[in-house]
């Protein structure tokens, strides 16, 4: 769910930290005793000088000298011609996309965002995997690279150097396309249409839903496999409550309104009255106090609501205002509240939503209903977009120029595009599939992939339990095995749609800090650590001489 | 078969090399080509020492060695007291390899730049000696044309400024006269003669004999990746089983008898000294020696050919 806001940061961090030390364990530990084996005590004493000699290699590296070598990168880059057929091409392409609007559609600003980011991203991941994979290793084969470790230059500042330079040309190409991308999106989205050019800066609530009885239930599922939504019944005490939390009176300055905007769905159990809308009331309540006041009742908007969160071209069409002091009627008094002094205790606030229509459903998710802080313009989530972006071609580039420190310019290619292809498309398909397979204990009928070879084989269905047999120990030792080697892929290959940032912007909302750009910037620093170490190691061990 | 010579580690070593072996290995770790085969040297400060040997005799790869280009299959190297893969090392060492890999995109003072840059030197010291350089090596009139114009010569050139760009303690070229035309190669002897008087030390190697005779202290001559021939120039010239007179003009007939006679005609004796061959000679001789006789060192002077 891209708007999980529960990022549970110091845990990644930790296990981060955790496969970094497990890796470098072995690491040394395979060196130390294949050192050992190899030449006794002089080759353990040499390996911990090798050990010793990366460490300050690793660690004391010469700033002008990373600029000098950044600065060659540069040049050679810029001298390269697939840079320039590459940069002509992406523009052109994002000119190309003149011709996607289209004047029926409710929301031209989004297919125009998309098509932009959407370009830029897949236009630029290739140039930067060619540009970092072929300039090191052709460096070394010209061997101009030789003249240069011929002066004191650690091959940790060539690693660096290299990642620097490179990442320096992508951005001066990243930023002149976002720019004539901004200009361009801003031209071409029609006037009418300009409102959906914001950054909404939503604050969600946990949700739960509670039965006839007040208790928690999950909702009735209507059997609409691809929706995530639970619906409740209408005219009924079923109801969807959110607590939102952390509200502050600062936040909405100038008593401003509270702003919440919902995107439910209405599932219609006969066809009723088609003119008009099914609708629900919405009750805010106090966590405290339970003091409640009811704000009225609001259409669902069936008609026009076909994704959650899709712009309304009409955006006050799901947009519930509160104002600082709400009238409301108890009973048949009229009575006024205080927002933030009587409903709003300690940041916590509830608002419960119920479906008024007998016979008819509401369709509910966790998403549906957020509180819309303040917005943001949309040049801020444009270039928090950009932002991402770069993060991820950095990435790239340290993927690449850590293979093109290994293996010749071909191979990093392949390896570096290979790695990406199955961040992205395996890495939530398969191997996390496979890895909660496992990671189910064994449970799954026909076993692991080891266990479903076996029973594929040998004619065994499903469900009919191995013998207990030296056989089925070694069956599920290898099980466990692939498991850990899948659970250890899932966090060594990186899924750069993580760090794809166009659906927020695309459909109106500011890139999140918390579920997006910091995420972002931690993989491409978790990558960066053990990309550089590999690639001095890559170069240092390697007679650049011996092609 | 001890070829090893035992060296004195004295304090003024600038390069030593002890049972120093280069085996190269294919991809599965075959291997190929044994380029240098136990070999022990050992090169003073302030001396110009000459690497020679027939083509492929494994001098470019000792050279590599020394400066941690290639790693040494056996034995042990000390460059300026320190170990060959210490890049800091660098900091006193100008290296020209034998063929300039520069940047083939970057004008002459570009390149200069750059390798100054390297050795974090302050943008007016990178000037100073830049300008001092490309005035030296004589490429005033081309230091804004890219590398890739260049015509061979003219890169031999500015290699030789690049390695001397960090005024260096030790200065290692590989054929620093190769495609160089009369006149540079003039030059490049009067700088690597300029570079002794001012204390430093050079290692070269180089196929034009009469320039290595010109200017080396000492040589070494390898043949298969084996140490032939080690010592000064001056004792290595002289054929020291003979004896060579330069007298007064004798007239034809005293000439005809002049063996004979020497002693009772009583001719004034100018110079008594032994022949000096050339180092062309010594180093034929020492090729076919060493075919003739594999794994033998050669002892040049006593055993002159006939
Ligand atoms: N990279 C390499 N891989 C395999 N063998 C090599 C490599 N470089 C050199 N050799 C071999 O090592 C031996 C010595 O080569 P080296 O370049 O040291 O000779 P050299 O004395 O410098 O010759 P030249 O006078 O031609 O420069 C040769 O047999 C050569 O074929
Ligand atoms: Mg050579």
């Amino acid at each position: 769910m891209p708007f999980d806001t529960n990022h549970p940061l110091l845990n990644v961090i930790l296990q981060w930290a955790l496969i970094l030390c497990v890796i470098s364990v072995i690491g040394t530990f395979v060196g130390g005793v294949s050192s050992l084996m190899g030449g006794g005590k002089r080759g353990l004493s040499e390996f911990f000088g090798v050990i010793g000699r990366a460490l300050s290699d690793l660690i004391l590296v010469s700033p002008q000298r990373i600029f000098a070598l950044a600065t060659l990168t540069t040049r050679e880059s810029v001298r390269r011609k697939a840079l320039w057929i590459g940069a002509v091409f992406l523009v052109l392409f994002m000119f190309a996309g003149w011709f996607i609007g289209d004047s029926d559609d409710t929301t031209p600003a989004k297919a125009y965002i998309s098509f932009v980011i959407t370009t830029i991203r897949w236009m630029l991941l290739p140039l930067a995997v060619l540009l970092s994979c072929w300039g090191l290793p052709a460096d070394i084969k010209d061997r101009s690279l030789h003249t240069v470790v011929t002066k004191p230059v650690r091959r940790s500042e060539v690693v660096l150097g290299r990642i620097a330079g490179y990442s320096f040309v992508i951005t001066a190409i990243l930023l002149v396309v976002s720019v004539v991308g901004y200009g361009w999106i801003l031209r071409v989205v029609p006037e009418r249409s300009q409102r959906q050019l914001i950054s909404r800066v939503p604050r969600f609530g946990g949700m739960k839903m509670l039965d006839q009885n007040g208790d928690l239930f999950t909702g009735v599922n209507v059997g609409d496999m691809l929706d995530l939504r639970r619906f409740i019944a209408g005219g009924t005490k079923e109801l969807a409550m959110w607590q939102f939390q952390g509200l502050k009176e600062s936040d909405f300055p100038n008593d401003q309104d509270l702003r919440l905007e919902y995107a439910f769905e209405a599932f219609r159990s006969y066809k009723g009255d088609i003119a008009t809308q099914i609708e629900f009331s919405i009750d805010l309540v106090n966590p405290e106090t339970n003091q409640r006041v009811r704000l009225g009742v609001q259409p669902v908007n069936e008609f026009s609501s076909e994704i959650a969160h899709d712009l309304k071209e009409n955006q006050t069409e799901n947009l519930i205002l509160i104002p600082r002091t709400i009238s409301y009627l108890d009973g048949e008094t009229t009575k006024t509240a205080d927002l933030f002094k009587d409903l709003v205790a300690n940041g916590n606030l509830n608002v419960e939503i119920k479906c008024l229509d007998a016979g008819q459903y509401l369709g509910v998710s966790p998403g549906d209903l957020f509180v819309r802080m303040p917005d943001r313009s949309f040049a801020v989530g444009y270039w928090k977009t950009i932002f991402t972006t770069w993060l991820m071609l950095v990435l790239i580039i340290t993927i690449g120029t850590t293979a093109s420190c290994i293996l010749k310019g071909p191979v990093a290619t392949l390896t570096t595009f290979g790695l990406l292809i199955l961040g992205v498309f395996l890495k939530n398909g398969l191997i996390m599939r496979l890895g909660k397979y496992y990671s189910d204990g064994g449970e799954v009928v026909g076993g692991g992939s080891v266990e479903a070879f076996y029973r594929l084989v040998t004619g065994l269905n499903e469900s009919t339990p191995l013998d207990e047999s030296i056989t089925k120990t070694v069956i599920e030792t290898l099980d466990s095995g692939v498991y850990a080697m899948l659970y250890l892929a899932q966090y060594v290959i990186p899924d750069i749609s993580i760090f794809d940032a166009s659906t927020y912007l695309a459909n109106g909302f500011d890139v999140p800090l918390a579920s997006c750009v910091l995420p972002s910037l931690l993989i491409t620093l978790g990558f960066f650590i053990p990309a550089y170490i590999i690639g001095y190691f890559g170069l240092q061990i390697r007679e650049l001489e011996a092609k | 078969m001890e070829l090893g010579v035992s060296i004195s580690m004295s304090a003024e070593s600038v390069v030593e090399i002890r049972n120093l072996t280069k085996i190269y290995r294919d991809f599965w770790g075959r291997a190929k080509v044994k380029a240098v085969n136990s070999l022990s040297l050992e090169v003073k400060k302030g001396e110009i020492f000459g690497l020679l040997g027939p083509n492929g005799s494994g001098k470019t790869t000792t050279l590599k060695m020394l400066l941690g280009l290639l790693f040494p299959t056996e034995g042990e190297i000390k460059i300026l007291g320190k170990q060959a893969h210490d890049v800091s090392k660098n900091e006193r060492i100008g290296y020209l390899p034998e063929e300039s890999y520069l940047y083939r995109f970057l004008n002459a003072d570009e390149t200069l730049d750059f390798y100054g840059r390297l050795f974090n030197m302050s943008a007016a010291v990178r000037k100073e000696r830049k300008d001092k350089l490309i005035e030296m090596v004589g490429l005033n009139y081309a230091r804004r044309r890219q590398l890739k114009e260049y015509s061979k010569g003219m890169t031999r050139r500015i290699g030789l400024a690049q390695a001397l760009i960090n005024d260096p303690e030790l200065v290692i070229l590989d054929e620093p006269t190769s495609g160089m035309d009369p006149l540079g190669t003039r030059e490049v002897k009067d700088l690597i003669l300029k570079l002794r008087d001012q204390g430093k030390t050079v290692v070269m190697c180089s196929h034009l004999l009469q320039d290595v005779q010109d200017v080396c202290d000492r040589i070494a001559i390898l043949y298969g990746g084996e140490l032939k021939v080690l010592g000064d120039v001056k004792d290595l010239l002289q054929s020291k089983g003979e004896t060579q007179l330069i007298t007064s003009k004798l007239d034809p007939a005293a000439q005809a008898e002049v063996e004979a006679v020497l002693k009772k005609h009583g001719a004034s004796l100018h110079s008594s000294s032994s022949p000096v061959v050339n180092l062309e000679d010594l180093f034929l001789r020492t090729i076919e020696e060493s075919k003739a006789r594999p794994g033998r060192r050669y002892a040049p002077g006593e055993t002159p050919k006939a």
